[in-house]
This record gives structure tokens, C-alpha cells and sequence, in this order.
């Protein structure tokens, strides 16, 4: 498994008890306003399998990490231009 | 600009909303063979063209099509399993719906060579729509109950239509005499019992919490309602095709155990739901639960009054009332769980097709706007009204009470389908301004 990556600079979003697609949407829409160096960290019900084709195709890093209680936590970014400071 | 369908990741999507589309209209037929049939669906023997076209129409045309479209388009979803599967769908189609209408029509008309090339048609659509999922689903089914639900329910699926060429090849000169004698019965359980119950049941586990936004149940119930379902079946089955019948009661106390213990783990979902209010189509498939369990207890009763010997079972009554069990687990169950999903799903499939690359912009439509609650709410009440008319005049062989429940069957399914097709048709929403005029296509 993957180390998460260092979440500092953060924005959240809680999706949990949203019915599906709306925490994709409400992720995709976060997207769009966020600054290059932000994470953004959504707490989905369950993983988002819909959305990881989405945020490849949109040129997005992410990692995802299921809880205990089956719920996911997913860290997306937009991918930055000058190397990679973490 | 690329209009959404034209997007490749959408191929899928559109391929989906064929086979729910046409696995709609094929529910219109079904219930419409009900209505203008009711009198022969009645009549002693049962095992007639008429019972025949509409069990095809229901169980191939509508369930088999409708299941079809949304594991191809949801199987990730559902198993939360990067799993790839599904690359001949579209032909799969092509296959399957010639073979279902040919098939039905061979029913109808009594051309033995016809029932042969639509089943023939229906085989190879089937293997080409489960095959390719058969390994990824193997691949997953430690991290999933539900996946290993999914992969026995298409092995189960497979030997239903298997099971049907087969007969189907007989009904001119019989060239198997075990096949005679147990072909039907195992044709029925693989099919009913095998890829319905089991799919569903293996499904729902995962979209009624997706859908009620509770919590998934612990993987032990999952998995001992597994164990105790499909062991119990190949039991059954095993006993069936060996004409064991204590064998073979085994193993109907180990599915009987199952759904009642899956009805008690569906309570415990929709209990710890979050949201309260269930909407029309969760409280659909909650019914079909009700349904499923009551058929059961009927099916049960009639089997244990078989195997003590008792008198009661070869009457009249006692064969109306298998009939009735039948139509509650078909129209009932089945009917009501597909429809009560759909009404989730539809929008949801529509939504990802079209709107899901414009997330965020205010103008679109949220899965709310996309379906008439109102209208599902309905249809769907009038299609338990008839379901519960029709079931209980078989029982009571009352053919007027039979045709007003037919007739309020017919109505609550056209108006679901409406409803349902609706969710399809282009709507008028504002585009982006780096985007003007291009209309919305589903």
C-alpha cells in the first residue's frame, strides 16, 4: 500500500450519507476551483469507482484508501508542472 | 465538441440503456400476454405455449436483459472491484433479442425447429455476455462476497439456457429420458432460484445500502447467506436431477434458511438507513422482499405436504395455489426488485452517460429532476395491486378478479416504463458557454 501523501494544504469534503452519483458530482465540481498546490480529501460511503476512469481522463493523481467501516478516503490533486516538492 | 455519447467511455453506457430499454418492453409484452391470456395461464395443464411465451417474455426478455444492462455498465460498482469485463455486449445483444423473439414466437405458434434457433440465438448471446466475466469475477471473489454471488449466479444462468436447448431439442423426439423427467425442473430451479434469486439477493446487498445510504452489512451475514443459499441449491439440484427427494429437501431447507435470513438482514439495512425517506422505488423492492419470502413459504408448504404424502397436494386448490406462488415469485419478486432498482438506476446510468463530464455546472439536472417519483410511486403500487389480484384469483380461480388484476398489472407496468423511458428522452439544459449549441443526447 501506498504511503498517503502529506496533506497539509487541504480542502475536505464530506460525501457520507449522499446518494450516488452526488458525491462524484460534488467532487468533479470541487475540482474546478482547486489551487495546484491543495489536495482535495473526500470522504466517500464507499469507493468511487466511477470517478477513477474520470479523474485519469481529467489528468488527476489520487489515492484512495477503504476505512474499517467500508467507507474511503481519497486524496485528489491536480498534478503539478515543476516536479513534485513531496 | 464531441456530443457525450460519443465519448468511447460512454460506448458502454449506451449499450447498457439498450438492454433496460428493451428489457422494458419486453415487461409491456409480458404483461399484456397476462391480460389478453389470463384464461389459458389458468387452465389445467399449466405447462402451455401461453406459459411458455410469458414465462420467456418475463424471465429472459425482461429480467435477463434488464439484469444484463446494469452489471455490464455497474459490475464495478457493485463488487467495488476494478473489474473489466463485458467486450461483447453489444453483440451479446444482437444475439439475444432476435433469440428471445424468435424463441417466444416458436412458443406461440408450436414450431419445435423455431423454439430450437431462438434458443440457440439466446446460448450464444448468454456465453458471450458472462463469459468474459466469469475470470475477473473469480479473480475478486476473496475481496467480495458479492462478486462470488455474481460468478454463480452466470454459472447458474448458463445452465438454465443450456438446459433449454437442450429440451428444446427434444420436443420433437425425446432422446434423453433423464432429460425428460428432469429437465424442466432443473431448467426452472437454475433459472429462478440460481440466477434470479441469486443474483439479486447478491446485489442487494450492495444497493440497498448504496441506495438507502446505510451502512453494508458485516461480511460473515454476507457470506453465511451465501454458503447456506448456494449450497443448499446445488443440493436441491443434486437431489432433483437424481431423483433423491430427501437430498433434495435438504437442500431446500438450506435456500428456504437463506432467504429468510436474507430477509432479516434486508430489515437490519433499511433499519440503520440514514436517510428516512425511502422513495418510490426503495419501497418497491422492499415489497419484493415480502414477495420473495411469502412465495417461499407457499412453495415450502406445498413441498412438505408433497413429502409426507399428503392428500391436499394433488387437488385442484393445492395447484392453483403452486401457480399463485409462482406469479408472487415471478411478477412479484423478480418484477418488483428489477423495478424498484431501476427506478435508482436509470437516472443514475443516464446521469454518468450525460451530465457526469459537466459535473459542477448549476444548470444541470440532479438525479432527482431526472425521474418522476410521483409517477414510479403510482405504477409501482398498481403493479403490486395487480401482482397481488392476479396471484390470489389463480389461487381463488376466479378468472373476473384475475382479468382486473391483470388489467391494473398492465397499467402500473406501461406507466413504470413510461416513466422510466423518460429518464432517456433529450432535455433542454443550457450549455456552458465554452460549449454553445450542442443539444443533450442520450
Amino acid at each position: 500500500m501506498q504511503p498517503w501523501p502529506d496533506l497539509a494544504k487541504r480542502l475536505e469534503l464530506d460525501n457520507r450519507g449522499l446518494e450516488p452519483p452526488e458525491p462524484m458530482a460534488r467532487i468533479l465540481a470541487a475540482l474546478k476551483d482547486l489551487p495546484e498546490d491543495t489536495y482535495l480529501l473526500a470522504h466517500n460511503d464507499r469507493e468511487p469507482m466511477f470517478l477513477y476512469p474520470k479523474l485519469k481522463a481529467l489528468g488527476y493523481e489520487y489515492h484512495a484508501e477503504v476505512q474499517p467501516d467500508d467507507s474511503c478516503l481519497i486524496a485528489i490533486r491536480k498534478p503539478l508542472r515543476n516536479g513534485d516538492p513531496r | 465538441m464531441i456530443l457525450p455519447t460519443e465519448v468511447p467511455s460512454n460506448r458502454t453506457a449506451a449499450t447498457a440503456s439498450r438492454y433496460i430499454q428493451t428489457g422494458l418492453l419486453f415487461l409491456v409484452g409480458a404483461a399484456a400476454v397476462i391480460l389478453l391470456h389470463l384464461p389459458e395461464l389458468m387452465a389445467a395443464p399449466r405447462h402451455n405455449p401461453v406459459t411458455l411465451v410469458l414465462a420467456h417474455l418475463f424471465f429472459l426478455g425482461f429480467g435477463t436483459l434488464i439484469t444484463f444492462g446494469v452489471l455490464g455498465q455497474m459490475i464495478q460498482v457493485i463488487t467495488g472491484q476494478p473489474i473489466e469485463a463485458g467486450h461483447h455486449k453489444e453483440t451479446a445483444y444482437a444475439l439475444l433479442v432476435p433469440g428471445i423473439l424468435v424463441q417466444t414466437a416458436g412458443f406461440a405458434v408450436w414450431m419445435p425447429w423455431v423454439i430450437t434457433v431462438g434458443g440457440a440465438l439466446v446460448v450464444a448471446g448468454t456465453f458471450l455476455f458472462a463469459v468474459p466475466f466469469l475470470a475477473p469475477l473469480a479473480k475478486h471473489r476473496r475481496n467480495d462476497r458479492t462478486a462470488l454471488f455474481i460468478l454463480f449466479a452466470l454459472f447458474f444462468l448458463m445452465g438454465t439456457v443450456l438446459f433449454g436447448l437442450l429440451m428444446a431439442l427434444q420436443l420433437e423426439k425425446v432422446w434423453s429420458s433423464w432429460l425428460f423427467l428432469n429437465g424442466f425442473i432443473a431448467h426452472m430451479l437454475l433459472g429462478g432460484l440460481g440466477w434470479f434469486t441469486g443474483i439479486t439477493i447478491g446485489v442487494s446487498y450492495k444497493l440497498i445500502p448504496m441506495f438507502t445510504t446505510s451502512a453494508n452489512l458485516p461480511d460473515e451475514r454476507v457470506r453465511r447467506v451465501f454458503l447456506l443459499y448456494n449450497g443448499g441449491l446445488v443440493i436441491l439440484l443434486t437431489g432433483a436431477a437424481l431423483s433423491w427427494p430427501s437430498v433434495g429437501l435438504l437442500g431446500a431447507g438450506g435456500v428456504l434458511a437463506a432467504i429468510v435470513l436474507y430477509g432479516l438482514d434486508v430489515r437490519t439495512m433499511l433499519q440503520r438507513r440514514l436517510r428516512k425517506h425511502l422513495g418510490a422505488g426503495m419501497r418497491q423492492s422492499q415489497l419484493a422482499v415480502g414477495h420473495l419470502v411469502l412465495a417461499t413459504l407457499l412453495f415450502a408448504g406445498l413441498l412438505a405436504g408433497w413429502a409426507a404424502g399428503a392428500p391436499w397436494v394433488a387437488t385442484a386448490a393445492a395447484q392453483r395455489l403452486l401457480v399463485a406462488a409462482g406469479m408472487l415469485f415471478a411478477l412479484g419478486w423478480i418484477g418488483s426488485m428489477i423495478a424498484g432498482m431501476l427506478a435508482k438506476i436509470a437516472p443514475m446510468l443516464v446521469w454518468l452517460q450525460v451530465y457526469a463530464d459537466r459535473a459542477g455546472d448549476p444548470n444541470l439536472p440532479t438525479i432527482g429532476d431526472m425521474i418522476d417519483e410521483q409517477a414510479v410511486g403510482i405504477g409501482g403500487w398498481a403493479y403490486q395491486a395487480g401482482v397481488v389480484l392476479v396471484a390470489g384469483a389463480i389461487a381463488a380461480g376466479s378468472q373476473l378478479l384475475g382479468l382486473a388484476g391483470a388489467a391494473i398489472l398492465l397499467f402500473g407496468v406501461v406507466l413504470l416504463a413510461l416513466t422510466f423511458f423518460w429518464v432517456w428522452a433529450p432535455t433542454d439544459v443550457p450549455q456552458p458557454a465554452s460549449a454553445p449549441g450542442a443539444p443533450e443526447t442520450r
